[in-house]
Parts: C-alpha cells; sequence; structure tokens
C-alpha cells in the first residue's frame, strides 16, 4: 500500500548541512496500522507529511522515494505532478493533526469543512455530500450530527474537535489515514474512546493507519507494526508484539525502561497514624463569574498535605486541580467560607492563611514555592539562569550577593546542572534541563512545601523520569512535603503517597497509590486506570469501563450517581484512608 | 444579528451624546464668543447700530443664558427664545461669521464631504487588498518591494506636495481638471449625466490623495496578517484535503487576513476626514473642511460645533459598518456571546 524507502529531508540554509530524516524506510500494508515512534526531534512527523508533500517552509525532501497504491499501479508520490498528488490527498490518503483547534479552521462550520473534501473529489452533488457527512458525524460519535455540522470549531469540547477532524478525514474513505499525534492534546479517558474509534473505524473500511506518536502505550493498543525512530534515523522496526516484547536495540529498550505505566501494587502502605498535616484545606470553594455565567471550579475541598509526604491530585483538564495549586500559592483567594491552614512545624499551632497579612505572609510565601507546567514559558528569556534562580533570594533580601553566588552555585549542582552554566540564557537550555532550573529557583528559599503543578507533561517520556527521579531524591535530602498535580496516573503512581482523585472541582476518591491502582471503588477512578495505554499489547485498553467512568454521573452504578436533585454523594471513608464519593454506610471509625 | 443591530444603534445614542458634550465644550473654553468679540468691536469703533442687531442675536441664540442652558437650548432639549428649536428639530442654528443660517453655509458641501470619504475609502480598499494580498503571497518578490516602495512614497510625501504633483500631470498628460467640485458650466444647473461625470473627474485627484497614505498602511498592514496566517495549521489540513492553491488561499488565510483590515473602516474615516482639510484647502474643493477652520478661527460656535457632530456621526456609521462587517465576516464575533454563556 505504502512503502517509503530511503526517504531524505533536510532544511535549506541549515547551518549544519546534516538531513534531519536520514534514509527512513518501511512499508504499511493494506489494512494495517504501522506507529512512527520517537521523541520530540525524531523527525517522525516530518516523514509523515512529506507523504502528503505539506512539510513546513525550508523543508525539503533531497531523496528516496514514497510508492504508493498496489502492484503495477503503485505511483511515486515524491514525483508526481501537483495535481496528481492534490487529487490523491483527501480522497486516496487523509490526516488527522494533533491540534484540532487550530488545524480546522475558525470561520468555517464542521460541516461545511467537512463536506469540502467531497465537494473537491468529485464524489456527488451538494445533497448526497450533506447526507453523507451526517452519516460520518452520525458514525464518529456526535450525538447530534445535524447540530454538529452547523457548529463551529470553537463551540464544541476538545475531544468533539477530535472526532470532527476524523470525520473529515474518513469522509472520503480513505485507503490510508495518517494520524499524527491525534490524541496528544486529549485528556487520557476521551483518548481511549478516540483510539478505539479509529480502530473500529479501520475494522470497517478495511483502511490502512500511519500513526505518528511519541507514546509506546498508544502503539501498544493500536499498531501492528512499529517504526522506533531517533535523530532522523530508523533505529528498529516490526511486529508490534517483537519490538515491545523483546526490543532489540538499546535506545527501544530505553524508552520502554523509560514508559510510564501503573505498576502493580499489592502490598497497602499503612497510613501513619499521627495527623501533622502541614497544609490544610477546610471546605475550600472557588467560583469564577465569566460575564453572567458562574463557574464552580473548586467545591467543598477537604485535603490535606502530610509533613514529608507527597500528596498528589489526579484529575482531567476542568477539574480544578490546577485552581487547587492557585489557591495554595495564594495566587488566588477561594470563595469565602473555606479555610487554609499551615503549619510551619510539627505541634505548632497552624497559621490561617486567608487571614495572613505582612511578615506572616511573606515567611509563608517562602516555605511554600511552585514547579510550574511549562518550562518554555515560565522563565524568562531576558534573565541568565544565574539570575533567574538568585531573583527569590534578592525579593526576600536572604543574602548579599556573593553569597548568593555560592547558593546559586550550589542550588545548580543539587539539580543535577554545570554551575559554569549560570550566565547562560534559558533558550539554550533542553526542555528537561530548564525543568530542573525552574526547580532549583524553587529550592532557592529552603522552602518546606513544594507545589508541582503538571511539572513534567511538556517533557519527553526519557527526560520525564529524570524529572521525577530529580524531584525524588530532593523530597527525599531536604524532607519536602510535596503537592504534585498530574493528570497522568502512571507518573502519580511512582511518586505519591497518596493521590485524590478529581473530578469536576470535587475529590472523587482518596488513598494510597498501592489501594487505589489495585482496588479502585469509584467508576470514574476506574475509567482513569484503564485508559492509561500501556506499553504492553496483551493489556489493551478496556474501552467499556473508559465510556462508563468518563461519561456522566447519572449513567454510573447505584451508590455513585448523585441523588435525583444533583446533588453528589458525600465522601466517605470505605475504608481506613480509602474515601469515596458514594452512597455508603459510614464505617464506624 | 437584527439584535445585534438593534443593539448597536441604540449603544449609538449614549455616545453621540457624550460627544456633543464634549464638542460644546471643548468649542466653548476660549474665552468670549463671536458675538461679544463682535459687540467690543462695533463699540470701539462707534456703530450702534450693528450693536442693536448683535443684541438681538444674542438673546435670539440664547447666548445670554447659562453654558449647561446653552447647551440644551442648542440640543433642542430646552426652550429657547423661539420654543424647543434646536438640533433635534433640525434647525442648525446661525453662522455668525457667514451671517446665513448654518444649514446654508453647510448646505451641498455636506454631501460632497461624504461622497468624497466614501470615495477614499473605496479606493484604500480596493488598491491596498490585491497589492497587500499579492506583496503577502509573493513575499519578498518584485511585487513585494513594489507594494512597499509605493508605501513609502505614499507615507511620506506631504499630501499638499502630492497634491499639486498630481493636479499638474494630470492635467498636463489626462486633461484632468483642476481644482473644484464640478466644471463652471454645470454650476447651479440641475443634475445631468453629463454634470455627474464632471464630478466624478474632479474627484480623481483628491480621492488618490486623501487615501495613499491609508492604502500605504493598509498594504503593509494585510501583508503582515496573511503572512502570518499562511503558515497556520489550518492552511496546511486544506492543503491536506487536496484543496487547489487559489481556493485555498481565498477560502481560508485570506478571510482570516480580513478581520483586522475590516475593523479599520471605523479608524479609517476620522483620519481621512481630519486629512482631506488641508487637501480641500489646496484643490479648493467645497467640502466642510475649510468652512471648519474658517469657523474654529473665528469661534463661530453654532457651526463649528455642527460640523465637528456631522463628523462624529460619520465615524460613528463607519465603525457600525465594520462591526457589521466583521460579524458577518466572522463566527466567533458572531456568536461570541453565544460561547460564553454556554461554558
Amino acid at each position: 500500500m505504502l512503502k517509503v524507502e530511503g526517504l531524505t529531508i533536510r532544511f535549506r540554509n541549515a547551518p549544519v548541512d546534516r538531513p534531519v530524516v536520514d534514509g527512513v524506510g518501511f512499508s504499511v500494508g493494506a489494512g494495517q496500522s504501522v506507529a512512527l515512534v520517537g521523541e520530540s526531534g525524531s523527525g517522525k512527523t516530518l516523514t509523515c507529511r512529506s507523504i502528503l508533500d505539506i512539510l513546513p517552509r525550508g523543508a525539503e525532501v533531497a531523496g528516496g522515494s514514497i510508492l504508493f497504491g498496489g502492484g503495477p499501479e503503485a505511483v511515486d508520490l515524491l514525483r508526481l505532478p501537483r495535481s496528481g498528488l492534490r487529487d490523491i490527498r483527501g480522497s486516496r490518503i487523509s490526516m488527522i493533526f494533533q491540534e484540532p483547534m487550530s488545524a480546522l479552521s475558525p470561520l468555517h462550520s464542521i460541516g461545511d469543512q467537512t463536506m469540502e473534501v467531497l465537494r473537491l473529489h468529485g464524489h456527488c452533488n451538494r445533497r448526497s455530500a450533506r447526507d453523507q457527512c451526517l452519516a460520518m458525524f452520525e458514525r464518529v460519535g456526535f450525538p447530534d450530527p445535524q447540530r454538529a455540522f452547523r457548529s463551529y470549531p470553537f463551540q464544541l469540547s476538545g475531544g468533539l474537535r477530535q472526532r470532527a477532524m476524523i470525520a473529515m478525514a474518513m469522509v472520503a474513505r480513505p485507503q490510508l489515514l495518517i494520524a499524527d499525534e491525534p490524541t496528544t492534546a486529549l485528556d487520557v479517558t476521551l483518548q481511549a474512546q478516540v483510539l478505539a474509534l479509529i480502530k473500529e473505524l479501520q475494522a470497517e473500511t478495511g483502511m490502512a493507519v500511519l500513526l505518528v506518536t511519541h507514546d509506546l502505550g498508544v502503539v501498544a493498543n493500536m499498531a501492528d507494526a512499529v517504526v522506533v525512530m531517533r535523530a532522523g534515523r530508523v533505529m528498529e522496526s516490526g511486529c508490534c508484539a517483537d519490538v515491545l516484547g523483546r526490543p532489540l536495540h538499546g535506545y527501544t529498550r530505553k524508552l520502554m525502561a523509560a514508559a510510564p505505566s501503573i505498576p502493580e501494587m499489592t502490598c497497602a502502605i499503612p497510613a501513619s497514624g499521627a495527623e501533622d498535616a502541614i497544609l490544610e484545606f477546610h471546605d475550600v470553594a472557588k467560583t469564577y463569574e465569566r460575564g453572567s455565567t458562574r463557574v464552580r471550579a473548586l467545591d467543598g475541598i477537604d485535603l490535606s498535605v502530610r509533613r514529608g509526604e507527597t500528596l498528589a491530585i489526579v484529575g482531567e483538564s476542568g477539574s480544578g486541580k490546577t485552581t487547587m495549586a492557585r489557591l495554595a500559592m495564594l495566587a488566588e483567594r477561594p470563595d469565602p467560607g473555606g479555610r487554609l491552614l499551615f503549619r510551619p512545624s510539627a505541634g505548632q499551632p497552624p497559621l490561617d492563611l486567608l487571614s495572613a497579612a505582612g511578615p506572616e505572609l511573606t515567611a509563608y510565601r517562602r516555605r511554600a514555592q511552585m514547579v510550574f507546567q511549562d518550562p518554555y514559558a515560565s522563565l524568562s528569556p531576558r534573565m541568565s539562569v544565574g539570575e533567574i534562580i538568585a531573583e527569590p533570594l534578592a525579593i526576600h533580601g536572604v543574602c548579599g550577593r556573593g553569597e548568593g553566588r555560592e547558593r546559586v552555585r550550589a542550588l545548580m549542582a543539587q539539580v543535577g546542572l554545570d554551575p559554569a552554566w549560570a550566565c547562560r540564557y534559558p533558550h539554550a537550555f533542553s526542555g528537561g534541563q530548564r525543568q530542573r532550573i525552574g526547580i532549583a529557583r524553587a529550592l532557592a528559599l529552603d522552602p518546606q512545601l513544594l507545589i508541582c503543578d503538571e511539572p513534567t507533561s511538556a517533557l519527553d517520556v526519557s527526560v520525564q523520569a529524570q524529572v521525577l527521579d530529580l524531584l525524588e531524591s530532593i523530597k527525599q535530602r531536604l524532607g519536602l512535603s510535596l503537592m504534585f498535580i498530574s493528570h497522568d496516573l502512571a507518573v502519580v503512581a511512582r511518586l505519591a503517597d497518596r493521590v485524590a482523585v478529581m473530578r469536576a472541582g470535587r475529590v472523587m476518591e482518596q488513598a494510597s497509590p498501592a489501594v487505589l491502582f489495585s482496588a479502585p471503588l469509584h467508576p470514574y477512578t476506574r475509567a482513569l486506570i484503564a485508559a492509561s495505554p500501556e506499553p504492553d499489547v496483551s493489556r489493551p485498553i478496556d474501552v467499556a469501563t473508559v465510556a462508563l467512568g468518563a461519561g456522566a454521573p447519572d449513567l454510573w452504578p447505584e451508590p455513585f450517581r448523585p441523588t435525583p436533585d444533583g446533588a453528589p454523594p458525600p465522601l466517605v471513608e470505605a475504608a481506613p484512608g480509602h474515601f469515596v464519593r458514594g452512597h455508603f454506610a459510614r464505617r464506624a471509625a | 444579528m437584527l439584535r445585534f443591530i438593534l443593539h448597536r444603534l441604540l449603544v449609538m445614542i449614549p455616545t453621540l451624546i457624550v460627544v456633543s458634550i464634549v464638542i460644546f465644550i471643548v468649542i466653548n473654553l476660549p474665552p468670549g464668543d463671536y458675538l461679544s468679540n463682535q459687540i467690543a468691536e462695533l463699540r470701539a469703533t462707534g456703530q450702534e447700530a450693528g450693536l442693536a442687531k448683535a443684541e438681538f442675536l444674542r438673546r435670539e441664540y440664547a447666548l445670554d443664558r447659562p453654558l449647561p442652558e446653552q447647551y440644551l437650548v442648542w440640543i433642542g432639549l430646552w426652550p429657547g427664545p423661539n420654543g424647543f428649536n434646536g438640533l433635534l428639530q433640525g434647525d442648525l442654528g446661525w453662522s455668525f461669521e457667514f451671517n446665513k443660517p448654518v444649514a446654508e453655509v453647510v448646505g451641498e458641501t455636506l454631501w460632497f464631504t461624504v461622497i468624497l470619504n466614501v470615495a477614499a475609502v473605496l479606493f484604500v480598499y480596493l488598491v491596498s487588498f490585491p497589492l497587500g494580498a499579492l506583496a503577502a503571497i509573493r513575499a519578498n518578490s518584485w511585487v513585494d518591494y513594489l507594494a512597499a516602495t509605493i508605501g513609502y512614497i505614499g507615507l511620506a510625501t506631504p499630501n499638499f506636495l502630492l497634491a499639486l504633483i498630481l493636479l499638474y500631470y494630470g492635467q498636463k498628460w489626462l486633461g484632468l481638471p483642476i481644482g473644484g467640485l464640478v466644471d463652471a458650466q454645470y454650476e447651479n444647473q440641475p443634475m445631468s449625466w453629463a454634470k455627474l461625470g464632471s464630478i466624478l473627474q474632479h474627484l480623481i485627484v483628491p480621492t488618490i490623495v486623501i487615501g495613499l497614505s491609508g492604502t500605504a498602511a493598509m498594504v503593509r498592514r494585510l501583508r503582515a496578517n496573511l503572512l502570518d496566517e499562511l503558515g497556520k495549521p489550518y492552511v496546511v489540513t486544506a492543503k491536506a484535503k487536496g484543496v487547489p492553491p487559489l481556493r485555498r488561499l481565498t477560502r481560508y488565510p485570506l478571510r482570516m487576513a480580513l478581520n483586522p483590515f475590516v475593523s479599520d473602516i471605523g479608524s479609517l474615516l476620522p483620519s481621512l476626514v481630519s486629512g482631506s482639510v488641508l487637501i480641500s484647502v489646496v484643490l479648493s474643493l467645497p467640502t466642510i473642511g475649510p468652512a471648519l477652520l474658517e469657523a474654529l478661527r473665528a469661534q463661530d460656535i453654532f457651526l463649528s460645533g455642527f460640523i465637528l457632530m456631522f463628523i462624529s456621526l460619520l465615524v460613528l456609521v463607519g465603525m457600525l459598518i465594520s462591526d457589521i462587517a466583521l460579524a458577518l465576516l466572522d463566527p466567533r464575533i458572531r456568536l461570541g456571546k453565544a460561547r460564553k454563556a454556554q461554558s
């Protein structure tokens, strides 16, 4: 069906004349799915884009061939005239992109954009094109196809947007679908459902799928064959079960080792009896007003971070986890009524953060520090690394200049950066190194509490593992308490002492990771766990569980359903240290 | 959509009220007024007869009353010496400088001003759109450089100089008429095709002169916008769908780049109106520009007040048009309210 041979792509005007894709070859059979795997910069996206000749400006194919079609009718896409290639684009080969919001035109309705594919390739008249689109919208899971037809991309949620993108790619019944990180921008439960949808459509139409991804878990769930790429070269390729099960190449092994997965845990760690909470949330709520509408971002949060532990807060986008971080940093104030308590050391009376002011508040700001999600946006490009790390010292007047320089060097060494780099600027560093800078800055003031808001979600897996190791060792060494916010259960399983699962501003379930991952009670927790793709072909995603738990609360099984008037059930301690939101008989304490 | 337009029209009313207050305050800021200046002069020269007339005008137009009352009388919300008789009732007041009712002073020039400015706006859009689009699509080619050169010349040359040059060569090579609105033979004649043709001929040079700097700015802006849009992922999507190049361009990025283009109508109009004052003087065009200049100099409050109000109205209408066009073009603006309600 598709046979790529010796594909070489280089950038014009590149300072170093080295191809970014170098002699890549693979083939995709009819009805087969092949995954191109690699970390950022491996050339996987350029490879798949060259098939449709949609390379970014400046990149050009320097050699090789891309044969499309079976047997004698095969054509070399790279040598096809433009008009011939246009006939293939969208009708015989189509593509799904990573960011549906920017990949769809904001000015045209979904129906308009989808219908365009059919009209362009002259398949049918307007009327039957419309009917086909509506049928496709229904197939990809739009509850109301007519309405979807009229909707604009910005009116849809992220999941529906990607479904619209899939509908657009599928409507002309292509023989090959190229999916470039189709689910990277989605929450795990949505990812599971979208992947399942692509698989179903593939089974129905018998098309081939070329999947580009960085996630080995996705590969294991989707692909028949794998091509592992690194720095523009193919490292290893072969049948999915072979490559993932018995990786031969060192790089594949490294990727496999770094791939996050929820470990099997059975041993229950006994919950520590003494309640020494460094930070406590009591009945905290936060409401945002946007025009005339009010959004309840957090509702009735009762949580505490114990001294020396890592409390992980897990949830999908919109669950309110980042709002919690912002409240804990006092970057925003909760609705009146809630209380935030901070206990500087064990046994001392707690400090009420919401009524604190002046020196007390300044002292708290020294003790609690934050590590941000995006290491690219959270460091000022106009300050050198040394200045960035020393800034908190200067603000709080901790030490003088010379002493500060010593401290910066020590901090950089602590997070694994060469202290000699202090005068460089952030753009000179990779994502993982930037996150280390962010951590060093957070540590500058000797905090007791570190709030990490998705610190690794912008990083490649192998780098993510290193940053997590660093956080863990620093926490051990300095005796920090961590509030760790993440959407990724596998990351949480590795790091956390206790996990709180959040959905729509409420805690759904809370337990130690061992308990939570081996015996989850709440259907939403189960859906989250089931949806995390594992790099193991023998453990596919259980889509039914995902669909149930990620669906509307009214469809959950009995004890978890909200009461008829819409109020959620209370958070109940189902076992020692294991809280779940459901109508259970309260255990005797 | 209808509700949107209605809403915008309603919003215009308080805007106009505020504008009228500001205008009234500003034209009354200089000490004294036309009549008191005149009365002082008459006294000095001992012309007692004229004095009576000036005093009469003073009472007639309520200039002897306190300022807030004067304002209300001018607008027509307060009974003057002859009952309610202000802008709202259609009485524009008396021009002391020209010794005629304001309506007569302004008269035809009003419409000519509107025609000239609309022509200038059309010129700006018709020229800058293809030029800007071409400059973006063929970025760093000769089209781009040519557009840039014309643009810089348009921005850098003083308007009145350009007007004189164009007049000279227009007359020499193309036989274009010099100055004025219409050939002398058609003056005071009923409208006919020949007269219309003459007016259009006379419009050519002023339109180009007034519109050129706006065009230059607009070309640069459209070029920058379109260049940005051309690299957006949805253009790649269109390419991957198999959309042919021209259709890909017009259907997607060009429409997106149009947004700032359209929203500029509102800010373009006032700059054109004020820019055309000097041109009108140089080209001896019967627009309200020269009248405004004269009225402001002589503290002729009713004349200058009305002209300023008229220009403000022109600007508001221009903004209304650009808002409606934007809403029609961009569903995000049209449906923005609904989206906020959903999320």
